[in-house]
């Protein structure tokens, strides 16, 4: 199947910062991937070099076989891209908002109309297509940045962390539509923080930290990487310095993690290793207040790799 | 292509529908071209009555053909205006004077006549030290002595004759005089070397009296708004990358140079319009002569206006946001308004000033516009201040490219 994206050895560098440092990676046509990572990991950085809006200072990308630094518009005319924050003129309304980024996706006419008002559709705005976006509420104006990616009927769409700071129903309702634009045979490139939304829309997931790409491959593959491990999370009454350094000891124990007044540890099995737990908090007379065993997830694997929490 | 005029269109209907465009694009500028031609004209009116003060003649009622003349030469000798009253209207005619009345009070005595050796002299009451008092002094012995020149050579001439050929009687001799007096008044008019005094105007020309208030304020208040204009277009920079348009833009087959080309040619275009509609506001309501020289005020209009855009797009990509660009527009404004002569003409400033002022791009385009509606000149006497308005447009042009490639988003 034809690469929709290949990255090869792309590095951007700000300063004495190094926001990308070397990543590769690539996406087969028609399918959605997640860039998984925390803030700070370098994902929205790849994006704005993947859409040209940096040059990087190594490295290269292709867009469906297009050159984003040798061909740029060439590339760009094929991808839709909803940024992170919302790119919209306030003093036009929804319609117009379409019609002008419409005619810089390069629709003219009747299509462009048509266009416009089948996007209206989708996002549920035709009511309101009149109204100055200044006066939507912040959903509405997500649906229609989502929108305008959508136009000119990309053949890959680059969503940055579309669902940031909006609430669970308008999310729901963003899912929805990036798994029926993949229905519809578009590719999606796809960041977030969110571990359920990589897990829940992906079909492969790259796990970016600190500028690099640490795992990539499908859910299943990444789950692999832990083995079977599971994750147990545990709350102990009081100062639980001592005790931790005896579980590291026991057999089966992978990791301790103290995460506020957490503790977590990746343990091989969880059914063979909690009795063992439990005795050596005895014995050391601390209570364990609340204890709770996931199975393997993203955030077990991100964890295993970088030895913190996605959310960090 | 295509897409830059779609972000022109955008840009102009973004900014045709803010509420401030209309009154900083046209309003305003019309309302100050009325407001600063109601004061330039209040100064001009002043300066008209000074040109001519007014001298009172006072002598007896029974003087009346004198009192007349002497009115008639006065008022003749167009630097005056005179008016007659006789002694029974005011009996101290001095009091004229000092409840300023008048500039200057003649007071003539009984029987006056031109030439008369033994007659009481009038008595001329004026303030020397003032500009009127000394116009009317100068008038008045300018008067006299023309007519003692008139009545000197007319008497001395019959006198000849009547030594040779003596008249048959006093009458004779009378008419005589009277005859010889009117032929040497027409003498008088008819000068044998005439100089004509024609307006010669350069571009260095005194412009501090200008014909009309409005001649001065049109063009000065087209020159402040049009830059003062620009603020709205440049502010669009500043809100496309506050909003992260720009960056959007940026990610569609939208080169940079198109975005940059697009905004500039936006501001352009509003500018010329917002001229256009200044200029036939100033030929129409304020009778500002504009369209003797249509081409050449169109020239002005569109070089001025490419110089105003290139600073506009300097200003919108300096700038890092609405508070900046508010601030260098302003500043831009006050600075080259001021030393373009748009407030007062340059002709007025000190000569250190004027030589630094006169090149800045507000007195260039306000040299461009007064050339054609105050100087009167043709259309070639446009093609310097065009050619330096090209020049900084250029110049701003590049210095705001260098500057957005510089600051890639």
């Amino acid at each position: 199947m034809e690469n929709a994206v290949e990255v090869k050895g792309l590095k951007k560098f700000y300063k004495d910062v190094k926001a990308v440092n070397g990543v590769d990676f690539s996406i087969q046509s028609g399918e959605i991937f997640s860039l998984l990572g925390p803030n700070g990991a370098g994902k929205t950085t790849t994006i704005n070099v993947l859409t040209g809006l940096f040059p990087p200072n190594a490295g290269d990308a292709l867009i469906f076989g297009h050159s984003i630094k040798k061909e740029p518009l060439k590339a760009k005319a094929l991808m839709g891209v909803v940024p992170q924050e919302i790119a919209l003129y306030e003093d036009l309304s929804a319609r117009e908002n379409l019609v002008f980024w419409g005619k810089l996706y390069g629709l003219r006419g009747k299509q462009l109309q048509k266009r416009v008002d089948e996007v209206l559709e989708l996002i549920g705005l035709r009511d309101r297509q009149r109204q100055r976006i200044s006066k939507y509420s912040g959903g509405m104006k997500r649906r229609v940045n989502i929108g305008i990616a959508l136009l000119h009927l990309p053949k890959l769409v680059i969503m940055d962390e579309p669902t940031v700071g909006i609430d669970p129903q308008s999310r729901r309702h963003i899912l929805d539509n990036v798994l029926q634009l993949n229905k519809q045979g578009m590719t999606v490139l796809y960041t977030t923080h969110y571990m359920e939304e990589a897990q829940e829309l992906s079909s492969h997931i790259a796990i970016m930290d600190q500028g690099r790409i640490v795992a990539n491959g499908t859910h299943a593959e990444l789950v692999k990487l832990v083995g079977e491990q599971d994750r147990v999370e545990l709350a102990l009454s009081q100062d639980g310095g001592k005790v931790l350094k005896e579980w590291k000891k026991v057999k089966g124990v992978s990791k301790v993690d103290q995460e506020g007044e957490k503790i977590v540890l990746l343990v091989n099995d969880s059914n063979a290793v909690l009795p063992e737990l439990f005795k050596i908090a005895n014995q050391q007379n601390a209570r364990i207040a609340s204890i709770a065993i996931h199975e393997p997830n993203l955030e077990t694997v991100f964890l295993h790799l970088t030895g913190k929490a996605l959310r960090d | 292509m295509k897409r830059i005029f779609d972000i022109v269109g955008k840009d102009i209907s973004q900014t045709l529908r803010s509420p401030m465009a209309a009154l900083f694009l046209i309003a305003m500028p019309l309302m100050f071209t009325a407001f600063f031609g109601l004061i330039f004209q209040g100064v001009a009116k002043d300066e008209g009555a000074q040109e001519k003060p007014l001298v009172a003649v006072v002598g007896e009622a029974q003087d009346g053909s004198i009192l007349n003349e002497l009115q008639t030469l006065f008022q003749e000798s167009g630097e005056l205006t005179a008016a007659v009253f006789t002694t029974d209207e005011y009996p101290d005619s001095l009091i004229l004077f000092e409840e300023k009345e008048a500039v200057a009070v003649l007071s003539l005595p009984e029987h006056f006549q031109f030439l008369s050796q033994d007659q009481t002299p009038a008595t001329l009451y004026v303030d020397e030290t003032s500009s009127e008092g000394q116009t009317a002094l100068y008038t008045i012995q300018r008067v006299f002595s023309q007519q003692q020149i008139l009545y000197s050579t007319s008497r001395l001439a019959v006198q000849v004759v009547d030594e040779q050929l003596p008249y048959a009687s006093d009458q004779e001799y009378q008419a005589a005089l009277e005859q010889v007096l009117a032929k040497a008044g027409q003498a008088w008019d008819k000068k044998a070397v005439t100089v004509s005094m024609e307006r010669a105007v350069t571009e260095t020309t005194d412009l501090s009296r200008i014909e009309s208030a409005y001649d001065q304020s049109s063009p000065g208040m087209l020159v402040q708004f049009t830059i003062s204009g620009l603020m709205g277009t440049a502010i669009i920079f500043v809100q496309e990358r506050r909003t992260k348009t720009l960056q959007r833009m940026l990610t569609t087959a939208t080169s940079r140079s198109a975005i940059i080309i697009a905004h500039a040619l936006s501001m352009f275009f509003i500018i010329v319009a917002q001229q256009i509609i200044l200029v036939l506001s100033g030929h129409f309501l304020f009778g500002v002569d504009y369209l003797r020289e249509p081409l050449a005020i169109l020239l002005v209009i569109v070089a001025f206006a490419l110089w105003v855009s290139g600073m506009g797009t300097l200003i919108g990509v300096s700038a890092k946001n609405e508070d900046q660009v508010v601030l260098f527009s302003l500043i831009a404004m006050f600075l080259f308004t001021a030393m373009g002569g748009a407030w007062f003409t340059l002709e007025n400033t000190s000569p250190g000033f004027y030589a630094i002022a006169r090149y800045t791009p507000g007195a260039q385009a306000m040299q461009g516009l007064q050339n054609i509606i105050v100087r009167k000149q043709g259309l070639s006497s446009v093609f310097a201040p065009v050619g330096m308005l090209l020049l900084y447009a250029f110049l701003f042009y590049a210095a705001a490219i260098l500057i957005f490639k510089k600051n890639k988003e």
